[in-house]
């Protein structure tokens, strides 16, 4: 089943959504619009406006302040994007070319701020003061996250918990801020929008755990990229940590990557067969499922509605995502 | 020059405390942080019917909106292939430190719950960023619509926080003598080392030869100095050291004095 059959009867919400955000990014540069219009049809998940509407469904929704919340954060999410892209030099996103690729870095960059600016403007919109220091703080760990995804690069020496703060400033912390804005959008009580925060956060460290994991076990064609990408390029994912703690991987990856600029193909499949040898896998979804379990606890106590059930098959099917 | 409760020293210091973090330092020469910015804005916050910590937040946040977008200015267009690691590091950092200050700028506002001026500070990116494009496609027809739009990009945050906070009066005066001094500026340097930043965007486009681009942009300098001056004379009294400041620099730009001998 796909992710988005749980939340199907959302679909009228998202559509305003979506063309909401499509009227965000009317820019008056043709370029500047094209180039945000392109990377708006590429698609995506949409995975944190549906985070923002579930969780407006437990207060008292109102559509127009949901919109302003979630069109705000997927161009946040969007503005990341085009940026990253330049980070990683990357020519494809979702089998299309990226903005950088089509446009150069100097438009990529021009498109990022003010796709950034729009979200901004947009999410002025929400009186809500709590809201904006929330996302505010939000967006500051967001981008040291990213730095010190940088400076933790080929770092063999890091810990478990440098990996976990890591993810969650990349990943966890924008589903959480997703959840407790849509929540406090519409009044939702401030105990049971802190509840649907951790949900969020447990939820994003969860499904960042898998997808570092998916980067070992998954095809090359379900990933689009080769496995073991992510330690190609240097980040040391939760897999690569579990397994260093056996002595001889230990040594053969960082004998793999005396020299990170010349690692073989055949050096990297060498380093995936042995890592699948240890028990890496198995407790790296050992610890994705305790995320999980934590994230359906904050839920026992919030008030049946629709939106908490779906909120749990979320939870579920992310447990089970295998590609 | 001071604002009620802080000079431009400890703000100078205090924006610089903000933007700190060591690794980014170690890769990203963080651009300059302007002086004649943060005078005006200093200037035009100063007498703002506004307490002292919503200056000093505006002031600082205000400053970190131009430190990122001029940050965003220093990643190369083009990816070289031969790109050192250093090089390679230093571009990334350089995108992210850009992104880590906008974050700044919206943390500081909403720490003093003020919606209103994120909202202006984010029109004004925008807008900014509309013509850089204009710039980067080279969708000038002549000097003049350059030096306009060079103009509003350099100079948007600073008017359109001087009109949110009603200080209309020295909105166009800002405009034109932060626009003065960086044409003064990159004028100087075009004539002493050969490159500049802004005017080589001009020289990519047309066949003007250094000596037309320096005349021009000359030509525009004293147009905007009698512009500023002219301003000054109806200044209210109440911003007479601005005046007193502005009045100083403007004597010390050495084109216009030196148009001036040639005239005569």
């Amino acid at each position: 089943m796909k992710l988005s059959k749980t939340y199907g009867y959302l679909n009228k919400e998202l559509d305003i959504i979506e063309y909401a955000l499509g009227n965000a990014i009317q820019a008056d540069h043709d370029v500047l619009r094209e180039a945000s219009t392109q990377l708006l049809q590429a698609g995506g998940k949409r995975i944190r406006p549906v985070f923002v509407l579930l969780c407006g469904q437990l207060g008292n929704f109102n559509i127009d302040r949901i919109k302003t919340v979630a069109v705000s954060l997927e161009l946040i999410h969007m503005a990341s994007l085009v940026h990253d892209d330049v980070i990683d030099d990357a020519e494809l996103r979702r089998g299309k070319p990226t903005i950088k690729q089509l446009y150069g870095n100097r438009v990529a960059m021009y498109t990022g701020d003010y796709i950034l600016a729009r979200a901004l403007e947009n999410i002025t919109l929400l009186p809500k003061p709590t809201a904006h220091r929330v996302l505010s703080k939000t967006m500051v760990q967001v981008a040291t996250g990213e730095i010190e995804q940088i400076k933790d690069k080929f770092n063999w020496d890091q810990n478990l918990r440098n990996y976990l703060r890591r993810i969650k400033r990349k990943t966890a912390l924008l589903i959480a801020t997703s959840c407790k804005l849509g929540a406090i959008a519409t009044d939702v009580s401030e105990e049971n929008a802190e509840k649907l925060y951790r949900y969020g956060y447990y939820i994003g460290m969860s499904y960042q755990i898998i997808d570092d994991i998916l980067d070992f076990t998954a095809s090359e064609n379900e990933l689009g990229k080769p496995a073991g990408n992510d330690l190609l390029q240097g980040n040391i994912t939760l897999p690569v940590l579990i397994a260093m703690k056996d002595k001889e991987f230990n040594n053969l990856v960082r004998e793999t990557f005396e020299d990170p600029e010349r690692v073989s193909k055949a050096q990297m499949a060498n380093l995936l067969t042995e890592m699948k040898k240890t028990n890496a896998i198995t407790e790296s979804y050992k610890i994705s499922d305790h995320y999980l379990k934590k994230a359906l606890n904050e839920l026992e106590t919030i008030p049946n509605h629709k939106a908490k059930q779906t909120l749990q098959s979320i939870a579920k099917y992310i447990g089970k995502r295998r590609s | 020059m001071q604002t009620s409760s802080m000079d431009t020293g400890s703000l100078k210091t205090l924006i610089k405390e903000k933007m700190h973090n060591s690794y980014l330092e170690k890769y990203v020469k963080n651009p300059v942080l302007s002086e004649d910015k943060l005078f005006m804005l200093t200037s035009i916050l100063n007498n703002a019917d506004l307490p002292d910590y919503k200056k000093e937040n505006y002031i600082v946040s205000t400053m970190l909106v131009q430190m990122a977008l001029d940050t965003h200015d220093l990643v190369p267009k083009t990816d070289d292939s031969e790109q050192s690691n250093t090089e390679k590091v230093t571009k990334q950092l350089s995108v992210l430190a850009g992104d880590y200050y906008s974050g700044l700028y919206y943390l500081l506002l909403s720490e003093i719950e003020d919606i209103e001026m994120v909202h202006i500070l984010a029109t004004a990116i925008k807008e900014i960023n509309e013509y850089k494009m204009q710039l980067y496609y080279r969708e000038i027809e002549s000097f003049d619509t350059f030096i306009i739009i060079a103009k509003k990009i350099e100079t948007l945050l600073y008017t359109h926080v001087a009109e949110f906070v009603g200080e209309t009066t020295i909105s166009g005066i800002a405009a034109g003598w932060l626009f003065t001094s960086k044409l003064n500026d990159e004028t100087q340097h075009m004539l002493h080392t050969g490159t500049s930043t802004m005017f080589s965007i001009w020289h990519k486009q047309t066949s003007s030869s250094d000596a037309i681009t320096i005349r021009a942009a000359k030509k525009h300098i004293n147009k905007e100095i009698a512009s500023v001056r002219n301003r000054l004379t109806h200044f209210p009294k109440h911003l007479i050291a601005v005046k007193t400041h502005i009045l100083k620099t403007l004597n010390e730009f050495p084109f216009e004095n030196r148009t001036i001998v040639e005239e005569g």
